[in-house]
């Protein structure tokens, strides 16, 4: 329930993701789950260039 | 003469001060995001300025740079009284005036000066306060993470501005390049997505139109020739025609929904944080611990 307007702008603020990157999680869901799982990074690329690594904590570290 | 004395006292510390309230906050954002009704924009600006008022009186009173500048001449609190009275005399009774002759001009005069000094610090205390509300509404995006900030801006800053300037601009963002995309349809069925570039208000705060930025149309007669034909259809990203048109404005009485998606650039420091709860969101176990790292692209 919102009900100050701080609360309507961090219900906004919620997947507020580019689309290209929403719909690659949600395609990769199970590759990047199962990469986790191994302990290996995974990437996603986007369409102008950009790259969002997921890693794993044991490798981030 | 009491009547145009109050008419001054009432320009001098109400309606000036709210005008220069307005002004500065007017620079920073469009006055018309702010939708009160009339007995809440009074209220709010009695308020304010009551609070701006002791706080300026404080200042003349006790802090030694007010107390004394500007308009500096050796004053006690005796003479002041006595200024004020024969003021208030003089300009009550005609026949006071004539009687007290120079030495009303004389307290008038002190008391013109004490006034002068007093509004100046006045309206410097309604410029700083115009000021700092100013930014705080136009970096309410950055600053909302600050918890006294937040609470602040609940209590004093957001209840006038509107819910729509919050839901279809990038406000409550940090980064202002942020898009928000939207798809919009209308009550004859038709469906629009692109940028929503501006939006208008009405005076009872409706949403009256808004005008969206690269507007394109989805074919839905294409689609459902598509469908009838061969039982299925090419995806519905091909059925989006682009309009030619810079802006399309759509009538508010005419959309049925929007739906709507905030785009921020990937670069914003929040960006990290708003993936990793995407993923998690996505059904990824939450006792899978993992890091984000994004790297945009070379402006």
């Amino acid at each position: 329930m919102v009900n100050k307007l701080s609360d309507l702008a961090e219900f906004l603020h919620d997947d507020s993701l580019p689309l290209w990157l929403q719909r690659e999680i949600e395609n990769q869901r199970d590759a990047i789950a199962v990469s986790l799982h191994k302990g290996e990074e995974y990437v996603i690329s986007g369409p102008n260039g950009e790259q969002v690594k997921i890693s794993p904590k044991a490798v981030a570290a | 003469m009491i009547a145009l004395a109050v008419s001054a006292l009432i320009t001098a510390y109400l309606l000036v001060p709210y005008a220069l309230f307005r002004f500065i906050l007017g620079r920073f954002v469009p006055l018309r995001l702010f939708q009160e009704r009339k007995t809440e924009d009074i209220t709010r600006a009695v308020v304010t300025l009551a609070v701006v008022y002791a706080a300026a009186l404080w200042a003349v009173w006790f802090w030694p740079g007010c107390k004394t500048h500007p308009f500096s001449f050796p004053d006690t609190a005796s003479l002041r009284t006595t200024d004020y009275e024969t003021v208030a005399s003089g300009l009550y009774s005609e026949a006071i005036f004539k009687e007290r002759g120079d030495q009303f001009w004389g307290a008038f005069a002190r008391s013109l000066e004490r006034q002068g000094r007093f509004l100046c610090w006045y309206y410097a205390f309604v410029f700083a306060l115009a000021l700092a509300c100013g930014f705080g509404i136009k970096y309410y995006g950055k600053l909302r993470r600050n918890k006294v900030f937040t609470r602040v801006a609940d209590l004093y800053l957001l209840p006038p501005i509107s819910q729509w300037y919050v839901v279809l601009t990038p406000f409550a963002f940090a980064d202002k390049r942020t898009t928000v995309k939207a798809d919009i349809l209308m009550t004859d069925n038709t469906l629009y997505r692109g940028d929503i570039a501006e939006h208008f208000i009405d005076k009872e705060g409706n949403l009256s139109g808004l005008f969206l930025a690269n507007p394109q149309r989805f074919d839905r007669r294409a689609y459902l020739r598509e469908q009838d034909a061969w039982g299925s259809t090419r995806s519905a990203a091909s059925f989006w025609r682009q309009i030619p048109s810079a802006k399309l404005y759509l009538l508010a009485d005419k959309i049925v929904n929007l739906n709507l998606n905030y785009q921020p650039p990937l670069d914003t420091t929040d960006s990290e944080d708003i993936v990793k709860k995407f993923v998690y969101g996505k059904g990824i176990p939450k006792n899978v611990q993992f890091t984000i790292t994004i790297t945009a692209p070379k402006q």
